[in-house]
C-alpha cells in the first residue's frame, strides 16, 4: 500500500478515510487535523493557557506532544492515584509523565491523592458505597475534582483531555443503550466554563484509538502499555469491542455514529431540560460547585470514613 | 511459518498470507491492533514471509 501524499510505502491505512499514509505524512496529518478540530469546535487559542491531563497513556501523552508541536502554551497535570504496589501501575505511569515533561522542558503539576487526602483510590473505593460497586467511579470523580481544582487554582483557560473517538463512541453507545438523557445532552468535544468549573476540551475526539497508538509509536513516545488493573473487564472496553465489530464490517461506522450524534445535537434533536440550567451551589468543604446542598460528591467520599 | 506475538503470547501461522488474513485466522479484529515487523509498522495488505516475527500491539484501553 502506498502513501497517498508521496507514493512511498504506507505504514497505516485508515479505512474510514480511505487514506493510507507513510510515517512522515501521518506524523504531519495528525497535528494538522488536531489543529482543525481545535478551531472548528472553538476549543482554545494560542493566546490561552492550556492544562493537559496526562495519565502516562498513549492518548494523553500524544495530545501533549501534538499541542507542544503546534505551539500551544500547554502544561501538564498528572494525578497519582496509588494504584498497584511500589513500582506498580501508578508509579510507572508517573515516571512516563515526568520523563516526557523533562525531555520536552514542559511544566508538569503532580498531584498525589494519597499525599493530599491520606488515602489511595483503591482504599477510598474499598470503604465507600460508590467504590464498592465500581472503583472506576471513585477514580473518575476524584480526577474530575482534582483537575478542576488545579485548573482553577493556576488560572488555566481550558482543561484538555486525551479522549479519542473510541472513548467518545463507547460512552455515547452506553448512554444510548440506557437512554441516559442527561449524559447524552452533556457529551460534547468542548464544554464551556461555568461558574467554578473550567472550560473542558477533547482535541482528539475524532481520531480512532488505533491512530493515536500509531502516533505514539511512530513519534517514539514512551507510554504505559499495561492496562489499569481496575479497567480489565470494564463496560467501556466491552462497548469498544462491540463497536469495533461494527467497524470491521462497515469501515467508518464508529466515526459516523459520533459525528451524526454531534450533528443531531446541533440540529436540536436533544433539547436541554430546564433543570439542567439550575444554579449550582458551593460545596461547604472545598468551595467547588455542586448541585447538592452541603458537600459535593467528592467531599462526601470522605464523610463516609 | 510466521510467528505473531501479542502480549507475550505466541501464535504460529503459515507464511504467504496477508496480515489481514492472519489476524482473521486468529480472531483478532484489525481495528484493535497495530503490527510491527523489525520495528517498522506495517499495513494489513502486507504478505508475511517465512520465518518472520510480527509483533502485535493492542491499542484499546479502558477508562
Amino acid at each position: 500500500m502506498k502513501c497517498r501524499t508521496c507514493g512511498t510505502k504506507a505504514v497505516i491505512n485508515m479505512r474510514q478515510h480511505k487514506l493510507a499514509l507513510c510515517k512522515l505524512h501521518f506524523l504531519e496529518w495528525i497535528p494538522a487535523q488536531t489543529e482543525r478540530f481545535i478551531k472548528k469546535y472553538e476549543m482554545f487559542t494560542h493566546y490561552q493557557k492550556v492544562l493537559v491531563a496526562v495519565s502516562g497513556g498513549k492518548d494523553s501523552l500524544s495530545l501533549w506532544d501534538i499541542l507542544i508541536k503546534l505551539g500551544y502554551q500547554a502544561d501538564g497535570i498528572y494525578i497519582g492515584l496509588g494504584i498497584g504496589d511500589d513500582g506498580g501501575y501508578s508509579d510507572i505511569s508517573r515516571k512516563m509523565c515526568e520523563n516526557f515533561s523533562r525531555e520536552r522542558s514542559q511544566k508538569l503539576h503532580v498531584f498525589d491523592v494519597n499525599e493530599e487526602y491520606g488515602e489511595t483510590i483503591p482504599k477510598i473505593a474499598q470503604r465507600t458505597r460508590r467504590g464498592k460497586i465500581k472503583t472506576c467511579s471513585v477514580c473518575g470523580l476524584t480526577k474530575r475534582h482534582v483537575m478542576n481544582e488545579v485548573a482553577q487554582k493556576y488560572n488555566y483557560d481550558v482543561l484538555v483531555t486525551g479522549h479519542n473517538l473510541d472513548d467518545e463512541a463507547a460512552v455515547l453507545f452506553g448512554n444510548t443503550l440506557h437512554w441516559d438523557g442527561d449524559f447524552i445532552v452533556r457529551q460534547s468535544p468542548v464544554l464551556p466554563a461555568t461558574s467554578g468549573f473550567s472550560k473542558k476540551a477533547k482535541p482528539l475526539c475524532r481520531f480512532y484509538e488505533k491512530e493515536m497508538a500509531a502516533y505514539a509509536i511512530l513519534s517514539g513516545i514512551q507510554y504505559i502499555y499495561e492496562e489499569c488493573p481496575y479497567s480489565i473487564g470494564s463496560t467501556s472496553i466491552y462497548y469498544k469491542q462491540q463497536l469495533n465489530v461494527l467497524e470491521n464490517n462497515n469501515p467508518g461506522e464508529k466515526l459516523r455514529f459520533y459525528l451524526h450524534f454531534l450533528k443531531a445535537k446541533e440540529n436540536g434533536l436533544f433539547a436541554m431540560e430546564p433543570e439542567s440550567f439550575q444554579d449550582l451551589l458551593v460545596c461547604k468543604k472545598c468551595g467547588q460547585p455542586t448541585s447538592a446542598d452541603g458537600f459535593c460528591s467528592f467531599c462526601r467520599l470522605f464523610d463516609q470514613r | 511459518m510466521v510467528t505473531l506475538i501479542i502480549r507475550g503470547k505466541k501464535y504460529e501461522i503459515r507464511s504467504g498470507m496477508t496480515l489481514l488474513s492472519s489476524l482473521k485466522k486468529l480472531n483478532i479484529l484489525p481495528e484493535t491492533v497495530l503490527a510491527t515487523r523489525n520495528g517498522e509498522m506495517i499495513t494489513e495488505d502486507e504478505v508475511l514471509g517465512d520465518g518472520e516475527r510480527i509483533d502485535l500491539i493492542e491499542v484499546i484501553s479502558g477508562g
